[in-house]
């Protein structure tokens, strides 16, 4: 355990917190990433990790001692901000130089550790450049290189990709999992973009409303979110309520629905329907139920809408007057208004009201 | 297409013309008449000059006296810039208006206010006399150098916590937090990162404090008494009460070299070291008071501006509301009455009207001449058409150029406008113009510093971004720059309307027919005896900072435009 | 558009032009002290249908100085306000045109400075040491008789005077120490005096609202005010006073006289008309407000004093007076060696 929080509180207007009792733990050399919509608290989680921001209540912790009290400047922790925050006083080689000064590096090795970090963000020769004259991306390095320089104990990048363009985007977030995970530096990654997140992050932190929804790798979060709040933000839409009817089996608006586990008879349930568990034919004798957890659903079902993918097509479709999404290999021949038959092979459960308490969500 | 262009740049260059013709046209007639009467240079004056010790000595107590007034200045305000720009906290406005009031006020007034806290039969030190039971006041502060430095930090304090803290406003934390994050502690933070970005406005603040107590007059004589004299004082003994016109201009001329040297290494300084940044709106950087430290900090910035600038004024004003028998009305009641049936007496509304109605105009002229001063000297103006060395080097020596009136003594070029102002079209000399005019040249440096750092701080690819979504030059002036450098203006504003409301040495040195201001009339008051007339001089003086007050409102709400507070 | 303004333009040319029969308007240009009643001033305007405007352009020496500076092209037609301190940088500059009006007749001939009548006498007032009279009375100590009182001993530390090089009445204080001590005595009493520790201030306001005891929270209770000072504490006391606060010391030789003089500018386009107001302005009727108005008194003899001024300011016998020309000869020497021995 590199880093704890333990029930973090901010409150920045009276009675309106943006981060709430909230606790944390990472492990060493890991990349974490705090995801979520903008106002979720997560920027705020950073900068009282950070010490910019001090918490109303609650501790941090690192390498087992209290760093709530401590400067930020005592920390050694690296932080990338959002707009890079590049001195635009100082060339590039002054910039990633500062916190080498800072730490009282002779001038000779501190000229020999910019230039180390200069070939690892490939930027060798900017080193004279003014920072006005790089463009976004280069600022980006500049900045990614300035807070590793000092060799810091703990990274933080506030949105360090939220000021770029989405091709440049793409690019550098491989980039800089290459550089971080090269460095081994233990990261906290802010970021409201799930692709992102996954892309960088060993380990996803989805908070809400100043609150952690999930901690999960990405690949398992991309499984099975926990909430409906994580469902959504992931891009999940065919939500679905129910009650459990008998094992396995919950009744909805649209039919009786498989799920996954067990659940006690009459506790209410969400389902979450994966586009991809969704399966369409002419008719119910046309469908391939694969798998013995499909169902057939009775009411009729209309194709609402058709929108081609590229490497899927999305159906839109009303079922008994409930939408659902579709993703479909290839470009079905319907039109908007047929008539369709819908099988669905598996749900899963988001949310049961009644039984599960709150805190065993998670990982 | 073309008649619109020459056009712009006729406008652009109005400011030159206004300078050229109100103040170098003057200022040359009158150097001409001083060095040069028959037509030949008479060196003599200049020689006397060099070859006199006292002048020297003259020179090195302006300057000295100077330097220490602008550094006590700054040690004073730039902590309350700080608390200005990034708390909000109730009154803080109301604050700002009360640190800008002694501006306006007449240096015998605020030596009044002073005698009374400070002389020896003063405030403080009844209280020290009685709580330690000494025999004699142990404040003895009248005509020494303390009471010059004490009333020039009085003076030009706002001068500094405006420029500075409207520049700080948009700074944001995010530098400083890298800093930080990157090891530095707070104090290092702000001497490695905030200091270099702020350096502009500071060192902006700093020439204009210092071109003041450079030039100081009033304080000088009043406060400092006979024993000191800054150039400015033996400009004005040497040309009124000495009529000794060669040494008076060739005095003037010193002033005005010391002071262009000066300027030009400013404008190299400041040219170097202002940097395109990133500007914050003041509601994401101000936060409001929540801890002990936030509250010592605060407090203690008030608590100075609370002894320096609320007492005195306090004092004033409780004063102009006593008489012989306690609180009373008597003396604003006073006002009303013209006792003796003067021709000359003025109703306080009609003071208030005059200077007002100079004030504004002022204000009008100043803002819109140092606006476009400001933009000629960024090349803004000259940009669309073509920008070579040639008119960057004119840009160089156009912005101390400026600068100049500020230095130069007011006897000196009020005798100006007589000697050349006299014939048509330009026959101004008796006119009522000439007054704002004279004020103009005061406050429109204040404009230029003012919206300078702010206009060379915006990135030029905030003016791309808008011209390529489409903006014309107009509009990007109007959804760019015009939000950015707003305050900036809006300070520049301020001090404009300040200087010619409290304005009295220009004013002085010419001839004018009656529309007396609030100054005048306080002067007018106080150059007669009488506890009537002193009391009527001081209520003359709360009525002149109250119609301050509401002016500074009144124009601080121009804040809240459409266009999205900055 | 273009066509509008022309016709503006032209419609103001016409309003400029005016009619033929023009009235006169007269332009008296003056210091800031200058003051008259409104119907002094309306009745000569309504007898002589000459409008008179009034020009100020700061103290006595700020205006003279205007006033020499714009000669030939005068700035306005009349000037009031040059004293017998000032008197010949005006005569040598030869700014006034000579006018013999007939109230002369009336006015003192030791008032009439200049033989060649360019500047003509108006009022005249002392220059003279204040004091607090409840100071002196609370204290139980005497109030200076003379000049010579100053230097005693228990008189330190009560005086304050004004530095002749920045205040008219700081110079005529000067000049009457001149006179007094003659030019090789002066020096020597000021020494006196800075020993005494007098204090020195640039201008009367801070003397008299700053240290005089009887006006502000000062400690000085001698002051180098005017004769009129006095009767001025009467007409503008806060509440009506039985008594003046303050009074003068108009021993012999302790005061020193100012004149003040009127004179039509070389230049003007209507010396009829200047003629008239000079004239206006050395008659009964302007003569009599000149009291209660600049707290001075009238040049004219024939002119009835208000009961103020006949009650708390007497006027002194042998006031001490000096030529102007050795004023103007060798005024800055004399202020130069004063400062030497005072300020520095």
């Amino acid at each position: 355990m590199l880093l704890e929080t333990k029930s973090l509180t901010k409150a920045y207007t009276p009675g309106v917190t943006a981060v709430t009792n909230l606790s944390l733990a990472i492990d060493e050399g890991e990349i974490v990433c705090l995801l979520g919509p903008s106002g979720c608290g997560k920027t705020t989680l950073l900068r009282m990790i950070a010490g910019l921001v001090q918490p109303d209540s609650g501790s941090v912790w690192f390498e087992g001692a209290e760093v709530t009290a401590v400067p930020p400047h005592q920390r050694e922790f690296g932080m990338m901000f959002q707009d890079f925050a590049l001195f635009p006083h100082k060339n590039v080689a002054a910039n990633i130089a500062f916190g080498l000064e800072m730490h009282g590096w002779s001038r000779e090795r501190a000229a020999a550790r910019v230039a180390e970090m200069l070939a690892l963000v490939e930027l060798e020769g900017f080193g004279q450049r003014d920072i006005a004259q790089l463009s976004g991306g280069e600022q980006q390095r500049v900045a990614l290189a300035r807070a590793l320089a000092p060799g810091p104990r703990l990274l933080m990048l506030d949105e360090p990709l939220g000021a770029l363009d989405r091709a440049l985007r793409e690019r550098l977030m491989l980039d800089l999992r290459r550089i971080l995970q090269r460095v081994g530096v233990t990261a906290v990654y802010v970021t409201h973009d799930q692709t992102e997140a996954f892309a960088v992050a060993d380990r996803v932190v989805v908070m809400n409303a100043g609150r952690t929804e999930q901690i999960a790798a990405p690949q398992e979060l991309f499984a099975r979110p926990a909430t409906p709040f994580v469902a959504r933000f992931l891009g999940f839409h065919n939500l679905l309520d129910g009650v459990v009817v008998e094992s396995g089996i919950a009744a909805t608006k649209i039919g009786r629905l498989p799920f996954d586990g067990e659940g006690e008879i009459g506790t209410a349930v969400t389902l979450l329907i994966r586009p991809e568990s969704v399966q369409l034919a002419m008719n119910n004798e046309q469908l391939t139920t694969g798998s013995p957890s499909s169902f057939i659903l009775h009411p009729s079902s209309f194709i609402t809408g058709l929108s081609f993918r590229g490497r899927y097509t999305q159906v839109l479709l009303a079922c008994n007057g409930v939408p659902l999404m579709a993703e479909l290999p290839d470009f079905p021949r319907w039109r908007v208004g047929d008539e369709v038959a819908v099988a669905v092979t598996g749900t899963q459960v988001v949310e049961a009201r009644n039984r599960v308490p709150s805190e065993e969500r998670g990982s | 297409m073309k008649t619109s262009r020459s056009l712009l740049r006729l406008l652009f260059l109005l400011p030159v013309a206004f300078f050229i013709l109100f103040y170098f046209y003057p200022l040359a007639a009158i150097l001409r008449l001083s060095f040069a009467p028959q037509g030949a240079v008479a060196w003599d004056a200049l020689r006397k000059l060099v070859s006199t010790p006292y002048y020297w000595r003259i020179l090195w107590f302006t300057t000295w006296q100077a330097a220490v007034s602008t550094l006590l200045v700054l040690l004073l305000a730039l902590p309350a810039a700080y608390v200005f720009a990034r708390y909000r906290f109730r009154g803080q406005q109301t604050l700002k208006t009360i640190s800008t009031l002694p501006f306006v006020l007449p240096t015998v007034v605020v030596a009044n206010a002073f005698t009374a806290l400070l002389g020896p039969n003063g405030l403080v030190n009844g209280w020290l006399v009685r709580w330690f039971d000494l025999a004699a006041p142990p404040i003895q502060l009248n005509h020494t150098i303390w009471m010059i430095l004490l009333a020039h930090v009085f003076y030009n304090y706002s001068v500094a916590l405006r420029i500075i803290s409207a520049f700080w406003q948009h700074l944001g934390d995010d530098l400083p937090q890298a800093a930080q994050m990157l090891g530095a502690s707070p104090r290092r933070a702000f001497g490695a990162v905030t200091w270099p970005l702020l350096r502009p406005a500071v060192l902006a603040a700093a020439l204009l404090v210092f071109m003041f107590c450079f030039t100081s007059f009033g304080v000088v004589l009043i406060l400092g008494g006979p024993g000191f004299a800054t150039l400015e004082v033996e400009i004005y003994r040497q040309a009124v009460n000495l009529f000794d016109l060669p040494v008076a201009g060739a005095l003037s001329l010193l002033q005005i070299v010391f002071t262009f040297g000066l300027m030009v290494w400013y404008t190299r300084a400041q040219a170097g070291m202002t940097r395109p940044l990133t500007l914050h709106a003041s509601h994401q950087t101000a936060r409001p008071i929540r801890t002990v430290t936030d509250r010592l900090i605060v407090g203690a910035n008030l608590g100075v501006m609370g002894l320096l600038l609320a007492l005195p004024l306090a004092a004033l004003l409780l004063r102009s509301f006593t008489g012989a028998n306690g609180l009373t009305l008597q003396f604003y009641r006073e006002l009303f009455i013209n006792r003796r049936d003067s021709i000359f007496f003025v109703p306080p509304g009609t003071a208030v009207l005059n200077s007002t109605a100079y004030a504004l105009a002022t204000m009008l002229l100043a803002v819109a001449l140092g606006l476009l001063a400001a933009l000629l000297l960024t090349q803004q103006a000259t940009s669309r058409l073509t920008i070579d060395n040639w008119q960057l080097a004119i840009s160089n020596f156009l912005d101390p150029l400026f600068m100049l009136p500020l230095a130069t003594s007011a006897v000196t070029l009020g005798f100006g406008f007589i000697i050349a102002l006299n014939k048509p079209p330009l026959n101004l000399r008796s006119s009522v113009a000439l007054v704002p005019i004279a004020h103009t040249l005061v406050a429109m440096p204040f404009v230029l510093r003012s919206v300078l750092p702010a206009l060379r701080s915006i990135r030029p690819s905030l003016r791309e971004a808008a011209a390529m979504l489409g903006a014309n030059p107009q509009q990007v002036w109007r959804h760019v720059d015009w939000p950015l450098i707003r305050r900036a203006l809006l300070v520049g504003a301020v001090f404009a309307f300040t200087i010619s409301m409290g304005e009295f040495g220009a004013t002085l040195f010419i001839a004018r027919p009656q529309s007396p201001t609030l100054p005048v009339a306080i002067y007018r008051f106080l150059s007669q005896p009488g506890a009537l007339n002193y009391g009527q001089a001081l209520a003359m003086s709360s009525v002149l900072m109250l119609v301050c007050a509401v002016g500074f409102a009144a124009i601080e709400r121009f804040r809240a435009g459409d266009v999205g507070e900055f | 558009m273009a066509k509008k303004i022309v016709v503006f333009m032209m419609l103001l040319l016409l309003a400029g032009c005016g009619g033929e029969a023009e009235p006169i308007t007269l332009r008296l240009m003056t210091h800031d002290s200058f003051s008259v009643s409104e119907a002094v001033l309306n009745q000569f305007m309504d007898e002589t249908g000459i409008t008179v405007e009034v020009f100020k352009a700061g103290d006595g020496g700020e205006a003279l100085n205007q006033a020499i500076l714009a000669k030939g092209d005068p700035l306005a037609d009349v000037f009031f306000g040059v004293d017998n301190t000032f008197l010949s940088r005006a005569l040598d500059n030869d700014i006034f045109i000579p006018y013999d009006a007939s109230a002369l007749a009336d006015i003192p001939d030791s008032l009439e400075l200049d033989p060649e009548h360019g500047a003509l006498p108006v009022d005249f007032g002392d220059v003279c040491l204040n004091y607090d009279k409840a100071w002196f009375a609370e204290n139980g100590l005497q109030p200076p008789q003379n000049l010579d009182d100053l230097v005693k001993g228990a008189y330190a530390g009560l005086t304050a005077v004004q530095n002749p090089a920045t205040s008219t009445p700081g110079l005529a204080f000067l000049l009457a120490t001149i006179a007094d001590y003659g030019e090789d005595g002066y020096l020597a009493y000021w020494q006196q005096l800075v020993d005494n520790d007098v204090l020195v201030t640039s201008g009367w306001e801070e003397a008299y609202y700053g240290a005089f005891t009887a006006a502000s929270d000062g400690d000085r209770p001698i002051v180098v005010s005017y004769a009129s000072s006095p009767p001025a504490e009467v007409i503008f006391a806060e509440t009506p006073l039985d008594d003046a606060p303050t009074a003068s010391v108009i021993g012999d030789g302790a005061c020193f006289r100012q004149i003040e003089f009127v004179g039509i500018l070389r230049g003007t386009e209507h010396e009829e008309a200047a003629r008239q107001l000079v004239d206006f302005m050395l008659g009964q009727t302007f003569q009599e407000d000149v009291p209660l108005q600049m707290f001075v008194f009238p040049a004219n003899d024939t002119a009835v004093l208000p009961p103020e001024f006949v009650q708390y300011s007497p006027i002194p016998a042998n006031p001490a007076t000096l030529p102007p020309a050795d004023i103007a000869a060798n005024r800055e020497r004399w202020i130069e060696d004063w400062t030497n021995v005072v300020l520095r």
